[in-house]
């Protein structure tokens, strides 16, 4: 009996010294390490820039620890909207050990072959083109002093599934287990990679939304 | 014996799913057509959805300012194709960039429109609802207007168990009618059935037809529904390059889809741009202008030779595509 306790005590010590279960993945939007607000100012290199608005999804969100996946959520997609912050929570149960995040930023060319869906991918969340059949991945839109555009205004509507003007991009990230996995989607790190003089016009599939594609991987980070 | 009874288990099972998906589901399969491309489980053949998509088919509603359908530049009594008119026409005396193209045996097809922009018959009308040329409208705008008409709450209660209204139960509808539109009852296909025989002349093209043409225009569906070089020249008003605005490849260039050769006494004028008023102008392409654009390397296999008689033959095959029972078949229209 005596035996049968303290074993129970040990598994209680132990459920106490195991970190909190996970519950979510919650993405913060940044800019020089600030939280974005739409319409604000924001300085990048001498440019003067105002993010109005982000959209983009992600999915084949999975878990892994050393290599071994251990949890890969059921959902197709999840459309994160900076003017909605409960979007921004993606709500994911696990139990147990991990120690790295890997997703996908866009939908795959399955989905985008597939007709018309519904949820977030359904094609009255401005994210399908309606003159050529694809999903819009990543969805950024603002103004920027560089930018020659009328109003100086610059859109950026990353799509393209089919090769070789795919614009999908998986992501890995280190994470240490916690019961909240944050990660930040620093726009200050794409902005600087991109030419905003000469790139500021992007809605459709082709050379130029790939090259912005590779560079939006380079902006997702774990929270310090 | 055991496996062997579990693999004729198996194969017996497979055709009857398949029978299931290919077979009976699809009430309209005519018996010489392949099997159709559509993915009929993810949007089952119901009656009262094809009411539905009828009526939304004939509703100016689904346009900016109430004016233009799709049956605007689809008629039904040319085939489904805007006879008459080059380029399609739009709200406010717009004029859009290409000929509307006849609509029948979509379930066949894997692709839209001339340059194949379009992946899936659900999300096409999206296209002629969003450009600013044709309806200038949305989806979000539709969806709106529909849920404010009390007969379409009603009717998709009846065929759903619930009146909302949303983009798949609109653009579903859509489908289902337009997966109705199947011409397989031309001369062609009754002869192909045995039930009647071609003309000597006929025959003659029939023939010629085979040698020429059946590459591209494949029959019993008279298109394979490839992209392909027809040796046009460019339009440098509309300037349209074609399937190349779809993939960016080089090899793409004014490539446009081989369109169905059925019907095509009711869907004048031809080409992408509607360039070709008479099928005489066609042919005339076709023998002449096509094969001096074609390299050294093609002549062989794609060259089109045919000397005025062959012409006049060809042609009095070609219009034994006419299906007069599909044109005129009152089950398409509103009651």
């Amino acid at each position: 009996m005596l035996r049968f306790v303290i074993i129970l005590f040990l598994l209680m010590i132990d459920e106490n010294l195991h970190s909190q279960d996970l519950s979510s993945v919650d993405f913060r939007i940044t800019c020089q390490s600030e939280d974005v607000l739409p319409g604000q100012n924001y300085v990048i290199e001498g440019d003067t820039l105002i993010f109005d608005k982000l959209k983009f999804y992600i999915t084949h969100l999975e878990l892994f620890d050393n290599d071994s996946l251990v949890l890969r959520s059921d959902e197709k997609a999840y459309l994160l909207d900076m003017s909605d912050a409960s979007s921004l929570r993606i709500p994911l149960q696990f139990e147990g050990k991990f120690n790295l995040l890997r997703f996908t930023i866009g939908i795959d060319s399955l989905l985008n072959v597939s007709g018309v869906l519904d949820g977030v991918l359904d094609p009255t969340k401005g994210m399908y083109w309606t003159w050529q059949s694809g999903y819009i991945n990543f969805k950024l839109e603002g103004r920027s002093s560089n930018c020659p555009a009328r109003r100086h205004k610059f859109n950026w509507h990353i799509g393209g599934y089919l090769t070789p003007y795919q614009t999908q991009r998986e992501v890995s990230l280190d994470v240490k287990e916690d019961s909240n996995i944050c990660v930040v989607l620093a726009l200050d790190e794409l902005v600087r990679r991109i030419d905003l003089t000469n790139t500021y016009q992007v809605m459709s599939p082709g050379e130029p939304a790939v090259k912005i594609a590779d560079d939006l991987v380079h902006m997702f980070k774990t929270c310090r | 014996m055991r496996t062997f009874i579990y693999s004729c288990a198996f194969i017996a099972l497979g055709f009857m799913s398949f029978r299931w998906i290919c077979g009976n589901i699809f009430p309209y399969q005519p018996s010489h057509f392949p099997v159709p491309f559509y993915p009929f489980q993810d949007n089952p053949p119901d009656s009262l959805m094809v009411e539905i998509g009828k009526r939304l088919f004939f509703d100016p509603k689904l346009s900016a300012n109430n004016s233009i359908s799709c049956a605007s530049c689809h008629s039904p009594f040319n085939a489904f194709a805007h006879t008459d008119h080059e380029l399609s026409h739009g709200i406010h005396d717009s004029i859009g960039n290409r000929n509307a193209p006849a609509l029948f045996n979509l379930a066949w097809q894997q692709s839209f429109m001339w340059d194949g922009a379009i992946n899936h018959l659900d999300v096409q009308p999206l296209a002629p609802i969003s450009h600013a040329a044709e309806m200038g409208s949305s989806i979000n705008e539709v969806i709106q207007k529909i849920e404010a008409i009390t007969l379409y709450r009603n009717l998709y209660f009846e065929a759903c168990g619930d009146s909302s209204i949303s983009s798949a139960k609109i653009l579903k509808a859509l489908a289902q009618y337009q997966l109705t539109l199947v011409s397989a009852n031309s001369k062609y296909d009754r002869v192909v059935q045995g039930q009647e025989k071609f003309s000597v002349q006929e025959e003659k093209g029939y023939k010629l037809f085979l040698k020429n043409c059946n590459r591209c225009h494949t029959e019993p569906l008279f298109s394979n529904f490839s992209f392909e070089k027809n040796g046009l020249a460019l339009d440098p008003d509309l300037n349209d390059q074609g399937r190349y605005r779809v993939t960016l490849l080089e090899e793409d260039r004014m490539k446009f889809k081989v369109p169905s050769l059925r019907n095509l006494v009711f869907t004048y004028p031809y080409m992408h741009d509607g360039r070709f008023a008479t099928l005489k102008e066609v042919i005339h392409h076709y023998a002449g202008d096509f094969n001096t654009k074609l390299d050294s390397s093609e002549k062989a296999s794609k060259a089109i030779i045919l000397n005025p008689n062959d012409q006049v033959d060809l042609i009095a095959f070609l219009l034994t595509l006419s299906d007069k029972e599909f044109v005129f078949d009152p089950k398409h229209l509103l009651k």
